[in-house]
């Protein structure tokens, strides 16, 4: 801890005066340009916590996939269940994966099963860039259903071209250990100013056949994981109409496939398993955007998705020899965001999302559940210069229904959020942030429904959070410094009626509202670029978490004020890299304190911390317009053994090249 | 020369090790271990969600005191992952290790691993044993009963039979093992409801005896044989012991969730589950004297939530093992020692999930 303070000060900031060059006394005509805000205002500003990658820093900072890349990010946790096929899902601060909504271009991507999306099926090699928003912030033009969580991951894709030109061509070709090959392919044409397209095809196969070690008693016996075979492939195409310079139609077609096998959780002296997972999604959304004039614009969303899940294991014990269950769900969604600017620093937004989802399965059990959500935002947000203020308050209206049987509670609440940004020093870029969230989740359809495990009877589960914090970018001292930001955040989340499986009897477990937990912590960012000679740059990146997330329900029993299972207490990343004309390199490490498989921190559940450096090498080549940029990896370079949840243990040393091709 | 110190508080901070904590370290030992072991034995099934593997806990009665990790001392290696049941016959101990699909034998004095015999294929996932001579049988989830030879120590025969088959005993010169159908549950364990009847010499299934919903324990003083249908966990169909007479009819008890035998007497231990939302129902106790036929009710001191149940073939003394909290599925277990009549005589500390006490 200490070491990293010492590495913080030796970026304070001395500012010297920068020179000003006199104006000329001409007057010049400029053309009318296009202002991009700069990725750092906006993150600076925000006025709840907001962290952004893009594209342009996966291979300067070494990021191997989307969970790596949110791993980087304070204040996450990642549940990981090993390899390239393993359920991936993030819980931010503490609160459950089920409290973080996984946004894809837009639109909140749904799964009512579980309530979790495995953002393991979502390729890096299509994102353009990813943020993650704890709270609301002063992004405000947003649907409804983005702002009914309380925090939110944000995949932006690659779009159709934005104007006419050339055919657009990136492929790419990826391999690496234990068996993992992964052609990927984007052809992206802008017909006209008006009209254009883009289609993406990707496939990935791997053995996931590491080994890994497994501690027993004295000895500690290698195995290799069984039953592993990852095989999954995706389709997108995308197509943008443009009527006017200030209106746009965006429609997008998706598919994925993904037919793997699942190694089980590493038992002693057993390696088979016969365990197997297809899982298919299909979605189609819509984008309608029109600045009608400087006062008012609309935005429209429009989705139709489609998933099913088969789950079978073939052993001997079960009915038939074999068991199958299927799941099937379906969501309508429409949504329509109405922006008002009444005046230069005032804006105000009205949302209103509806969507309606259905559940079936060939259990014999199934009551096909369904609902209808309804949910309204009215969002005012005040800025000028120095302040950015938003208030908001979010309507939500469920109805619940099944075709068999009653269905779950119907819920309605309103829900306010507030939150503020202010600059307190107007040379400095120096911001400081308040902001407060009152929000809920809803008990997801396996909570609600699922046979003697489910409970009708469930109401959501409540949370109140509230966040202070500040950025800072450093002023350039000297010409070798450049892009100093620290941000550190602290906060507050107050848990209630948190759903638990707890057992009813030896056999059956059943989900009640029973606990309430307070979670609080702390995150601290670093990042800046140190420019150390001609075209050569060091980039520094890191991150400390500290999280005490607490149930709080009983003083009597057994797990009051312990730390919530699988939480750390400390999680950090620090990420170096050097840009150079030859061969640009990077060393990134993550790393957890230890956790423990259970609420009450029985020491015999006890999983110890780990850290997992990788490195990466990447140089892109130029010749004739054209790119080809070949990239090594090297994970986990200290080949060390853990684990993330119990008996999943993942990768050890592995390695991953990729050769991509750009027209 | 700032370069440079930029550059070594970079790698400072990129040095920041999670080291404070160590690797996932196993319990230790207290003890260095024993030269021979007696008294009575616990299996422990553990966690395995949890990371927590099975265990044997030895407790010597004479000196009163209980030895954790048996298994693990003698060995060095852990047992596995979810062991359900074992029986020592001759000098040997047998133990079905469900989860990790493994029965072990061991030296019944020194608990030294003798054989593991691994299963895969047809006949997997060992659940209950009995034994008769130089044979051992084991019940298979399955839905086989396996032989195994004490001499060659192979598993060398397998009968099919029910699915799910859990308990077994032998009398005279058949053995019974009830089919409980337990997986199948969102179909009521309809395709159970039996006790298969297997001729011991020609290993074949002779015929199936309609019992109830979901049996499980099955227990005999030679005579009469006893089983406990489970039913479905719900108050409709509350566990109920029923009785097999020699002609192979069946007449059912009284209530009955766990038993253990010793000559004539069965001890009962009744736990029906109440409904959900209902107020959890009390353990009753009893023992039922067989050649009386006659139930009377014991008072049971210090247990919180009953797990198994066995009787002492050598002084009659009756152990239970308890959940050490209410839903403690990875807490550690007590075994609580009776006398014959219920005098509370001492409680002992065993491993997480004490699912079988055997001697």
């Amino acid at each position: 801890m200490p070491r990293l303070l010492t590495a913080m000060m030796l970026f304070g900031a001395s500012s010297l005066p920068l020179l000003c060059r006199a104006q000329s006394p001409e007057i010049i005509r400029l053309d009318s340009i296009e202002v991009v805000e700069s990725r750092h205002q906006k993150v600076l500003k925000s006025s709840a916590p907001l962290f952004k990658v893009d594209e342009s820093e996966f291979n300067r900072i070494g990021i191997t996939d989307i969970s790596d890349a949110v791993h980087r990010l304070p204040g996450v946790n990642l549940r990981d269940y090993g390899g390239l096929g393993g359920l991936k899902t993030v819980s931010i601060r503490g609160l459950g994966a089920q409290h973080t909504a996984v946004v894809y271009d837009g639109v909140v991507l749904s799964d009512c099963q579980s309530g979790e999306v495995d953002i393991a099926r979502y390729s890096l090699d299509n994102v353009e860039s990813l943020s993650v928003v704890i709270g609301d912030n002063d992004d405000i033009f947003v649907p409804a259903r983005a702002a009914a969580s309380a925090s939110s991951l944000n995949i932006a894709s690659y779009l159709a071209p934005s104007s006419a030109g050339p055919l657009e061509l990136v492929a790419q070709f990826k391999a690496g250990s234990f068996g993992y090959v992964n052609p990927y392919i984007r052809i992206g044409k802008g017909f006209t100013d008006k009209f254009s397209m883009n289609l993406v095809g990707d496939y990935t196969y791997a053995e996931n056949d590491y080994p890994f070690s497994l501690k027993n008693g004295a000895h500690t016996t290698v195995e290799r994981r069984n039953n592993s075979r990852m095989n999954n492939g995706h389709g997108e195409i995308n197509a943008t109409w443009r009527p006017s310079t200030r209106s746009s139609l965006s429609a997008k077609a998706y598919y994925y496939d993904n037919d793997r096998q699942l190694p089980g959780p590493a038992i002693y002296y057993n390696n088979e398993n016969h365990e197997s997972l297809r899982d298919r999604n299909f979605f189609g959304q819509l984008h309608y955007r029109n600045a009608f004039n400087s006062q008012w614009s609309l935005q429209l969303h429009g989705k139709f998705n489609w998933a099913s899940s088969f789950y079978q294991d073939i052993d001997g014990k079960y009915p038939g020899g074999v068991l199958n269950q299927n799941y099937w769900q379906r969501e309508t969604y429409a949504s329509a965001c109405l922006l008002w600017l009444p005046t230069e620093k005032v804006a105000v937004d009205y949302s209103g999302d509806y969507f309606f989802n259905n559940f079936t399965s060939n259990l014999p059990t199934e009551t096909y559940p369904y609902r209808h959500s309804i949910l309204q935002s009215l969002t005012a947000r005040y800025r000028d210069r120095r302040l950015t203020a938003t208030a908001r308050l979010l309507g939500s209206i469920y109805r619940n229904g099944a075709r068999i049987g009653d269905g779950a509670r119907d819920f309605e609440r309103l829900s306010p959020s507030a939150s503020l940004s202010f600059q307190p020093f107007a040379a400095e870029m120096f911001y400081l942030r308040l902001s407060y969230k009152n929000i809920f989740r809803m008990p997801t359809f396996n909570e609600s429904y699922f046979y003697h495990y489910g409970n009708p009877d469930l109401r959501p589960e409540t949370n109140n959070q509230f966040n202070i914090g500040a950025t800072w970018q450093l002023k350039p001292g000297a010409t070798w410094i450049s892009d100093a930001i620290v941000t550190v955040d602290a906060y507050v989340n107050h848990v209630k009626n948190k759903i638990v499986a707890i057992p009813y009897n030896m056999f059956v477990w059943t989900v009640v509202n029973l606990d309430k937990a307070r979670i609080f912590g702390c995150d601290l960012t670093a990042s800046t670029t140190f420019n150390v000679g001609r075209r050569q740059e060091i980039v520094f990146n890191g991150n400390y978490s500290y999280q005490r997330a607490a149930p709080r329900t009983d003083p009597k029993s057994g797990d009051y004020n312990k730390q919530i299972a699988y939480i750390p207490r400390h999680s950090g990343s620090v990420t170096l890299g050097y840009e150079n004309p030859w061969v640009n390199f990077s060393v990134h490490t993550t790393g957890v304190s230890c956790r423990y498989a259970t609420n009450d921190n029985n020491p015999a559940t006890r999983l110890g911390g780990y850290m997992d450096v990788g490195c990466t090498a990447y140089r892109t080549f130029r010749f004739s317009g054209h790119e080809v940029e070949l990239r090594a990896d090297v994970m986990n370079f200290l080949d060390r053994n853990y684990v993330v949840v119990a008996r999943y243990p993942m990768p050890g040393r592995s390695w991953r090249c990729s050769v991509k091709f750009t027209l | 020369m700032t370069l440079n110190k930029v550059l070594i508080g970079a790698l400072c901070a990129l040095s920041l090790g999670f080291t404070a904590c160590s690797d996932d370290d196993d319990d230790r030992s207290q003890f260095a271990g024993l030269e021979e072991y007696k008294g009575v034995f616990v299996i422990n099934q553990g966690n395995m969600d949890n990371n927590i593997p099975g265990s044997i806990t030895n407790i010597d009665t004479k000196d009163g005191e209980a030895y954790q990790n048996v298994f693990k001392t003698v060995n060095g290696r852990v047992l596995g992952d979810t062991p359900q049941s074992a029986i020592i016959h001759g000098d040997k101990m047998y133990v079905a290790v469900y989860q990790s699909n493994v029965i072990e034998i061991l030296d019944s004095k020194t608990l030294k691993s003798i054989k593991t015999i691994g299963l895969s294929g047809e006949g997997t996932r060992p659940r209950y044993f009995a034994a008769n001579g130089d044979k051992v049988y084991v019940s298979l989830y399955d839905g086989y009963v396996g032989r195994i030879d004490t001499k060659s120590l192979e598993l060398e025969a397998k009968v099919k039979v029910g699915p799910n088959p859990e308990e077994m005993v032998i009398v005279g010169k058949y053995l019974y093992v009830t089919n409980s159908d337990g997986l199948n549950y969102l179909n009521k364990f309809a395709n159970g409801y039996t006790v298969s009847k297997i001729n011991v010499s020609s290993f074949i299934e002779e015929k199936k005896i309609q019992v109830g919903m979901n049996p499980n324990h099955i227990v005999s003083n030679g005579n009469d044989i006893f089983v406990i249908c489970t039913g479905d966990y719900s108050e409709a169909n509350p566990p109920t012991l029923k009785r097999i007479t020699k002609d192979d009819s069946v007449e059912s008890m009284f209530g009955a969730s766990y038993m253990a035998i010793n000559k004539d007497l069965l001890y009962i231990i009744y736990a029906p589950y109440a409904d959900w939302g209902k107020d959890p129902i009390p353990p009753t106790y009893y023992v039922y004297s067989i050649s009386k036929n006659k139930k009377t009710q014991l008072n049971l001191s210090d247990i919180i939530s009953p797990v198994t149940i066995a009787v002492s073939p050598k002084n009659g003394n009756i152990f239970i093992s308890t959940y050490s909290i209410n839903n403690g599925y990875s807490d550690p277990c007590f075994i609580n020692e009776y006398t014959s009549t219920g005098a509370f005589v001492k409680q002992y500390n065993a491993g997480i999930g004490a699912g079988c006490i055997f001697m």
